[in-house]
């Protein structure tokens, strides 16, 4: 029972933390996309439509890497393959 | 919350379980189809207000195709325009009671996603030839066959993952204010959640003309 | 949850199925709306571009004929003028003409006058005369004092003469 109980304990921190970690560098990466799209937007207005065609494909590449992060936790909490192995 | 995860079966249909999923696909196409047949069954030449949104719509993906691949705005429209379409209102589907947002079972997802994976090629055997197409593959060198196979595989998984985990995460937010509290709090999210499935759309429709675009792309030399 | 099972087939064919549906019921008319359309506005425009070319022409040949108009007023004042300077001479020359007949017939009066005056002088003359002779016949005078009668005679028959002259002169100038 001992091992069931760290097997979820660490199951439940890891799904917690790749959360908490995993979003901080898309969410990073998506700012610097923002700023830099809003800036070329201030600068030169007549290329918005382009800019933010871009730039939304570029957020939803990184959005994906944050999504991929939701799902392995996703799969850690609800989902678990390998349930299967610790509670017979 | 179980039920989000693994939709309840209805019903087998020649071996193929008819999920709540299936069920609300249906839904959502036959409500897409008799819209389309109602707004359609008369053009004007002089718009009403809704063949004018209907015209706007399909004005809007022909310009973004063309932006991308001029001169393929009518041939990529059926797929496109459907997509966008189909997304759109299957992402906010969960918001009608009773209904489950097709977009949030990874196997809806999943479809959509193949479908890509095959039109890709399609399009691009369809206006280049075989050997123009596959000639992608081995450019610049033979090297890059593994990379750029492993890439179409990956990209399919992308599409088909970026698209699910937004609207199943969306669905399981507001899953979680309905525990907590079934009046009015979770009303917020659910807008949110509409905006959501529209940039979802968006994005999937954009990528998918970002795919098929470069595909047909006629390289010189 | 994540678990790919054979609903995807289904899926699948659902939405290739929509895409078709689609197609027929919303890609398709309103293309084709679309296209009727901006081929009537094409239509409507070369209309409209073959009307403004009539109406061009039309103007074209309303300003000739402004053009023709305006010669031909120019041509007719022209000509009534014309017409008017020659009445204008015929008037004048009537008019000269009437005067000279006016003036010859005053001529021919004065010089009657004259001739009348002429006649009536030359019979004063001779009576004169005949008096001056009966007076010499009738008085011994003396020849300076004869010849200073016959001159004073003859100057005022003269003096009388150019009186006469004088007004029938002044009559011709009227």
């Amino acid at each position: 029972m001992q091992g069931e109980i760290l097997f979820l304990c660490v199951t439940v921190f890891t799904a917690g933390f790749s959360i908490a970690f995993g979003v901080v560098f898309p969410a990073l990466g998506q700012g610097r996309a923002c700023a830099q799209a809003l800036e070329s937007i201030a600068r030169q207005p007549e290329a918005t439509g382009p800019i933010s065609r871009t730039l939304f494909v570029g957020l939803a590449m990184l959005e994906s890497l944050a999504i991929y992060v939701l799902v392995v936790s996703l799969i850690l909490l609800f989902a678990n393959p390998l349930f299967r192995y610790v509670f017979k | 919350m179980e039920e989000l995860f693994n939709p309840q079966v209805f019903f087998y249909f020649l071996g193929l379980p008819v999920t709540k999923t299936v069920v609300s696909t249906w839904i959502v196409m036959a409500f897409l189809v008799i819209l389309s047949w109602f707004i359609t069954r008369r053009m004007n030449p002089v718009p009403t207000r809704l063949q004018n949104i209907v015209e706007l719509f399909v004005e809007a993906i022909i310009n973004l195709i063309e932006g991308m691949s001029p001169g393929n705005g009518r041939k990529f429209l059926p797929l496109v325009g459907s997509l966008a379409l189909f997304i759109g209102t299957a992402s906010i589907a969960h918001l009608v009671p009773g209904l489950k947002a097709p977009t949030s079972d990874f196997n809806t997802a999943f479809a959509l996603a193949l479908v890509v994976f095959f039109a890709v090629p399609f399009y691009g055997i369809a206006m280049r030839g075989v050997r123009g197409y596959f000639r992608e593959y081995v450019s610049p060198s033979p090297i890059l066959l593994p990379f750029h196979i492993i890439s179409e595989i990956t990209r399919t998984f992308s599409l088909a993952l970026r698209l699910f985990g937004n609207i199943l995460g969306e669905e399981i937010i507001i899953g979680i204010f309905f525990l907590l509290s079934p009046l009015f709090v979770p009303i917020p999210m659910m807008l949110f959640s509409v905006f959501t499935g529209v940039i979802q759309a968006y994005i999937f429709t954009i990528l998918t003309v970002v795919y098929i675009s470069a595909a047909v792309e006629v390289h010189e030399g | 949850m994540i678990r790919v099972d054979r609903s995807i087939v289904l899926q699948v064919v659902n939405f290739v199925a929509l895409v078709f549906l689609l197609f027929r019921f919303l890609f398709k008319p309103v293309v084709k709306a679309l296209d009727r359309r901006s081929q009537l506005i094409k239509g409507e425009l070369q209309k409209i571009a073959e009307e403004k070319e009539t109406l061009e022409k039309m103007k074209q040949s309303l300003l000739e004929e402004k053009k023709n108009l305006k010669e031909e007023y120019v041509r007719t004042i022209d000509q009534a003028r014309l017409e008017a300077a020659k009445i204008k001479e015929e008037i004048v020359r009537e008019a000269f003409e009437e005067g000279e007949k006016i003036r010859k017939e005053y001529e021919k009066r004065a010089k009657k006058e004259v001739e009348k005056l002429f006649s009536t002088m030359k019979e004063e003359m001779v009576n004169v005369a005949e008096e001056v002779i009966k007076k010499f016949l009738q008085s011994q005078i003396t020849p300076e004092i004869q010849t200073q009668i016959i001159a004073n005679m003859f100057e005022e028959a003269m003096k009388q003469l150019e009186a006469v002259m004088e007004v029938g002169h002044g009559q011709r100038n009227d």
